[in-house]
């Protein structure tokens, strides 16, 4: 399997290709990403179950993609293919531009060897061929579980008070490093409202009041867009249940608009588009 | 003289009546120093922490002062119990004189100032290095005292061999005699073949500035300020206004904003310049202004980078181009 990976990315680079994002090895030997530039780069890459990352990320990154003009090939799991269709679907990358290269995944694990959360209901293990170029690897076994929502339900069964309280501590551990923002593959607005100096929307400060606001805009910003990767509450140094907050804004935006996000490439995410009849929620919500 | 991890504790419980104690505390199965309540709370047999204990002496914000119409209101930096931090590791006390060169030279900075005299600091010998360490290649040791107030020194069994430093330690252990203050060797020695990762720091890293090596290793860096912000020596801040009051708040070297100056030019505006930059400030521009590497191999950076990128890795790799 990770032979016709390697193969393929080869052909790629061989080809018209200038470089494949894919799975490689740090210099410490762990798992990363790296940049396939030459045929001979393919040799180094590899396929286990440490490549959590969600690739798509570097798409949007311009200090890699330059002015975008370049073909270029990506490595994605069936869950990245999702990020990738919103980023298609918001017009940030040219689909003619990518060769997409999907391996069917058993899933990945934690540094303590449990799979992780995303993955035990995964439902895209084997990624749809009509959205990529090539599927490589042996089509998975496991039976995902159904999604309980149990981390919002736990929450929303809290009373307003609890809930700020819990909020209010979970965001008090923020150290303001900007990791979550930076490693979403969907955060790519080139100048985030938390970074503008004049004005100051959000303080700059890890304070209370500007750590609310951060996650609160962020979670706005994503909602109806995240495909819960995951990634933001991996990286966090402070380990603030951050997906909690974005599978609620999902769930939200599912219920009110039966909008999954990512579920193709040319969709209208609900909250950027206006349509005549759309719903209004709390219409919708009245008995 | 050998002290029990309960003698401590209770030693510790008094200590919480007039001090705030700071110390490492599990969270989620991660281990962070925060101020405790009880040495029930302490994760005494920890390894590795995610945060140093700097933001005990740089807070991650910090308010300077205040005014308001009535006039300027000044903000004590004071704090309002004097502090221990216990069980600090060689590194992060180490990391705190390294900073005291930018912060207490010339021109002492009063808030840091003010911090670092109203705590003492009570390291604890490092015998559970992990494979990103590599204190042993940049000046450090898994038993060094720089920095620290007085040292426990793991003897196995939930002792501590107790060691004075300073006259702050021995007001924290009165009863510890204090003529005896060396590491033994054979903890050393112990301790320092331990240090798996190994780096080699160029002389002439100056020498690469141009080279397109930094383009190369900094590809699939995501310009976040974790590294900065978990780095027990990175002390780099920005000055901002938050309603009345004028704040100190941590900055970072990799973000868009912080070389971005009047009409909105960037000088460093390629992700290899901030990289490269990181790397020339702690091995360069620090040991050029101060004789000393702003790195003290806690590995913090690559234990916690998002993409498996580590600054023992940049380093080592320019020595080898």
């Amino acid at each position: 399997m990770l032979d016709e990976l390697k193969q393929h990315v080869r052909d790629l680079l061989a080809g018209d290709v200038a470089f494949v994002v894919a799975y490689g090895e740090s210099a410490d030997g762990r798992t990363a990403p790296v940049l396939a530039r030459e045929p001979a780069d393919a040799d180094g890459l590899v396929w286990n179950d440490r490549c959590y990352f969600n690739l798509t990320r570097y798409l949007t990154d311009r200090d890699v993609m330059g002015d975008g003009e370049a073909k270029i090939g990506i490595v994605v799991k069936g869950c990245d293919l999702k990020t990738l269709n919103v980023l298609l679907s918001e017009k940030q990358v040219k689909r003619e531009n990518l060769a997409v290269v999907a391996v069917r995944c058993e899933g990945m694990k934690d540094a303590d060897g449990n799979l992780l959360a995303k993955c035990e209901t995964c439902t895209v293990a084997d990624p749809d061929p009509s959205f990529c170029d090539r599927v490589i690897g042996p089509v998975p076994q496991r039976e995902p579980r159904e999604d309980d929502y149990k981390d919002v339900d736990e929450i929303e069964a809290m009373s307003p008070a609890e809930r700020l309280a819990y909020w209010s501590a979970e965001f008090d551990r923020c150290l303001r490093c900007d990791a979550c923002r930076n490693i979403c593959p969907l955060c790519y607005c080139r100048e985030c409202l938390a970074s503008q100096h004049d004005p100051r929307w959000i303080p700059a400060s890890s304070s209370i009041a500007g750590n609310r606001l951060f996650h609160i805009v962020r979670a706005f910003h994503l909602a109806g867009r995240c495909t819960n990767c995951g990634e933001c509450e991996r990286v966090c140094p402070a380990g603030i249940p951050i997906t909690t907050l974005m599978r609620k804004m999902g769930s939200v935006v599912r219920d009110d608009f039966g909008f999954e996000p990512g579920a193709t490439p040319d969709q209208r995410p609900p909250l950027v588009s206006f349509a005549h009849n759309d719903p209004d929620p709390e219409e919708v919500k009245a008995p | 003289m050998i002290a029990k991890r309960d003698q401590l504790g209770a030693q510790i419980a008094e200590l919480l009546e007039t001090m705030e104690i700071v110390a490492p505390v599990r969270e989620r199965g991660r281990v962070y120093f925060r101020a405790v309540r009880s040495p029930d709370d302490i994760a005494w047999d920890y390894g590795t922490s995610v945060n140093s204990i700097k933001e005990f002496f740089l807070p991650p914000r910090q308010v300077l002062f205040c005014y308001t119409s009535g006039g300027f209101k000044p903000v004590s930096a004071v704090p309002e119990k004097p502090r221990v931090i216990f069980l600090a590791r060689p590194c992060d006390a180490r990391a705190l004189n390294i900073m005291d060169k930018v912060f207490l030279g010339d021109r002492p900075d009063e808030t840091y100032a003010a911090l670092r005299e109203h705590a003492t600091i009570v390291g604890l010998a490092c015998d559970r290095p992990d494979q990103h360490c590599f204190c042993t290649s940049v000046g450090g040791s898994p038993a060094g005292t720089e920095g620290m107030d007085a040292i426990l020194i793991p003897t196995g069994d939930g002792s501590y061999d107790v060691k004075i430093l300073s006259d702050k330690g021995r007001a924290i252990f009165p009863d510890v005699p204090g003529d005896d203050s060396t590491v033994p060797d054979e903890f050393v020695q112990k301790a320092e073949a331990a240090i798996r990762r190994h780096i080699t720091v160029p002389d002439n890293i100056r020498d690469s500035f141009a080279s397109d090596y930094w383009r190369e290793v900094s590809e699939t860096c995501l310009k976040c300020g974790l590294c900065s912000h978990l780095c027990p020596t990175c002390h780099c801040f920005d000055i901002v206004e938050e309603g009345d009051c004028r704040v100190r708040c941590w900055d970072y070297c990799q973000s868009d904003t912080f070389t971005r100056i009047a009409a909105g030019h960037d000088h460093r505006a390629e992700k290899f310049s901030r990289c490269r930059n990181r790397v020339y400030h702690k091995f360069d521009y620090y040991p050029e202004n101060f004789g000393v590497v702003a790195c003290v191999g806690c590995g913090r950076c690559a234990r916690h980078c998002p993409v498996n990128n580590g600054i023992a890795d940049l380093v080592n790799g320019v020595d080898a181009r």
